[in-house]
């Protein structure tokens, strides 16, 4: 793990959507790194704006309705965000890899798997049709897909949710790149085959090196597959840190709260769930003091008065005028 | 435990869907049978398309059962013709996973809270509008929200009023199908509070569908867990997660991934995927994929056994315990 050289650098993000009086900020201030062979977690509830962040630093999230307000998307020395469209096509399916959370919606449904993959890999490299077919046929069985030849003729409808994650995962991973995002791969698969997935993902991570940007809700899938997490909420990160100091001991009453709220196998039914209570202020609506405050336990007069700034601590960083107790 | 009669038996329940040719060949559900006691929560987990779904609507009828029975408060519902069913539906609801879908867009919350009371035809015009008023109480959301459009709340307060729509007619049997999996975490869990409460202040009965283990969990006494169409794993729920017994089961909980870093996955994930319903295996359906399958589980289907002796409650389908 090389985090002192990261391969992916996002410094100072800002987003905004809508035009006119309409226009809202939705992500800012979000800077972010991945180091080589490193996962970095995006947690979030839904539109924390962890999608957008992780979409718009590849160029991947379409402007308009999106625009880029300001910061910088670094791949090796190459800013993302100043790069004319041809040349960040070129980036997206070789230096850059994506798998998306439904397999179905990711493939097009009336091309053949083997077509899909061609063209993915033909688009980027110069091999001759014999090199090609092999590297295909390696990757599709280094994914676990059996009788590959037989999987090339089929089309996306013929195959289960299960081998289709696994054809999108081939298919990001093909050209080698140095970064792949994921965004909620899993999400949409059952408990068993999520842990096969994650575990696929593990090992080629660790043979291929690349960093993996990873987008979920899911707190338990942070802590088995990530390095370090960073947690956004309203558009902002409120913390960061490794998995084990962030599950250990959480520092922003947001994250502590996320976490408690969780059902665990060990939870005691015969007291209640904590609970969040209030909703995530819409975009447009966030006001000059900390976003959380209005639902925070811990809120003092100065949270709703100015934002915290990320201030890094001795395992991470993390946004609170009243931050949580080491335990 | 009383002697008193289960609030609903299924016996033997069997669903099966015709196949793309119209013959009669996937069957969701293949001979489903439990008890149920009123104010006990049932948990039925399993993966997609174990029939989780469809056996909570083939008990309600909403689904009519190809064969098998379901008899609920001492009548057998399979026989019910469809006036007397809608009379027993005051008795059983449903909540569903997407409160986004279950709700009319163009009704205001009273008027869909206040549906039921209307279509059963109980109270008058005033007596309606106080029970809602009760009901937005009991569920925990503003009286003003009366008179406002499902377009107007979030997706914790669609599933709050979902639920007081569920509660209008006073149900003893709730069948909730997934309603928490579209939620947030931290609306998750305000909606399993409420659940609870609810169980422990109306004596309500839930059958509690869901993929999620840790959610169920929370919040079943006894746990189901199905496969391909049949209940391989049944028992209380602390022996369900303790000393699961079916090796599904137990690769079932074992995918869970824990909220601690480093604890790691117990043992390597189960291989494969669930079969196709319409080509199901022979014997036991979990055997190509199960880490113990033995000659005879390709050939033979495994019938369930009492292994709490004596109890009849702990009942596992499975040549390891045969």
């Amino acid at each position: 793990m090389n985090s002192e050289l990261p391969i992916f650098r996002v410094d100072d993000l800002a987003i905004s959507f809508g035009g006119g009086t309409r226009r809202a900020r939705v992500v800012d201030g979000v800077s972010f790194h991945v180091g080589r062979g490193e996962t970095l977690g995006i947690v979030g509830e839904s539109g924390c704006g962890k999608s957008v962040t992780v979409m718009s630093s590849v160029g991947l999230q379409p402007s308009p309705p999106s625009h880029v307000d300001g910061g910088s998307a670094r791949l090796g020395d190459v800013d993302l965000l100043r790069l004319p469209p041809k040349a960040l096509r070129r980036l997206w399916g070789s230096r850059i890899g994506v798998v998306f959370q439904d397999p179905m919606t990711s493939l097009n449904p009336v091309f053949t798997i083997g077509m899909q993959l061609r063209e993915a890999l033909a688009a980027h490299t110069n091999l001759t049709d014999a090199e090609r077919e092999a590297r295909i046929m390696a990757m599709l069985a280094r994914v676990g897909i059996n009788a590959p030849e037989r999987r090339l003729r089929q089309y996306p409808h013929e195959l289960s949710g299960g081998l289709r994650q696994r054809v999108l995962i081939a298919m990001a991973l093909i050209c080698g790149p140095e970064l792949l995002i994921a965004d909620e791969p899993t999400t949409a698969l059952d408990v068993t085959l999520q842990a096969q997935i994650l575990a696929l993902l593990r090992d080629l991570r660790d043979e291929m090196g690349m960093g993996i940007l990873f987008v979920t809700h899911d707190l338990g899938v942070v802590a088995q597959f990530c390095d370090r997490v960073a947690v956004m909420y309203a558009g902002r990160i409120v913390e960061s840190a490794r998995v084990d100091a962030l599950f250990r001991a959480p520092r922003h009453p947001y994250t502590h709260a996320l976490l408690a709220s969780t059902p665990r196998l060990d939870s005691d039914r015969s007291v209640p769930l904590p609970t969040i209570d209030g909703m995530v202020p819409p975009p447009g609506a966030r006001g000059a003091g900390c976003s959380f405050a209005a639902r925070c336990s811990r809120a003092q007069p100065i949270c709703l008065a100015t934002a915290p700034a990320l201030v890094a601590g001795q395992d991470g960083a993390f946004a609170c005028h009243h931050p949580v107790p080491v335990p | 435990m009383s002697d008193a009669p289960p609030l609903l038996e299924v016996d033997s329940l069997v669903k099966t869907f015709p196949n793309r040719n119209g013959g009669g060949g996937i069957h969701a559900l293949n001979h489903v049978s439990f008890t149920q006691r009123r104010g006990e929560t049932i948990g039925i987990v399993g993966e997609s398309g174990c029939g989780k779904s469809t056996l909570g609507r083939t008990i309600l009828q909403l689904i009519r059962p190809t064969s098998g029975d379901v008899r609920f408060l001492g009548k057998q519902l399979t026989l019910l013709p469809d006036e007397a069913l809608r009379q027993m539906r005051r008795h059983m609801q449903m909540i569903f996973q997407d409160p986004f879908a279950s709700l009319d867009p163009r009704m205001n919350v009273a008027t869909l809270i206040a549906e039921p009371l209307v279509i059963h035809r109980l109270g008058t015009a005033a007596e309606q509008a106080t029970e809602v008023a009760r009901l937005l109480e009991t569920v925990g959301l503003p009286a003003e929200a009366a008179k406002r459009y499902p377009h107007e709340f979030s997706g914790g307060q669609r599933q709050r009023i979902c639920i007081a729509r569920a509660l209008a007619l006073h149900p003893e049997l709730i069948v909730a199908d997934e309603p928490v999996s579209a939620l947030d975490v931290s609306i998750q869990s305000q909606i399993l509070n409420l659940l609870n409460v609810l169980k422990r202040d109306r004596g309500l009965t839930y059958l509690f569908i869901s993929h999620n283990l840790a959610v169920v969990k929370y919040v079943a006494d006894t746990v189901a867990v199905m496969y391909l169409g049949r209940i391989v794993e049944m028992g209380p729920a602390e022996q369900i997660y303790e000393n699961p017994k079916h090796p599904y089961t137990q690769s079932l909980i074992a995918a869970i991934p824990p909220l601690q870093p480093g604890s790691g996955h117990a043992a390597p994930p189960l291989q494969g995927e669930a079969p196709d319903p319409e080509h199901p295996p022979t014997g036991c359906a979990f055997h190509p994929r199960c880490p113990h399958a033995m000659a005879r589980c390709a050939t033979e289907a495994p019938k369930a056994v009492d292994i709490a002796p004596g109890s009849g409650r702990h009942a596992v389908a499975c040549h390891l315990h045969d």
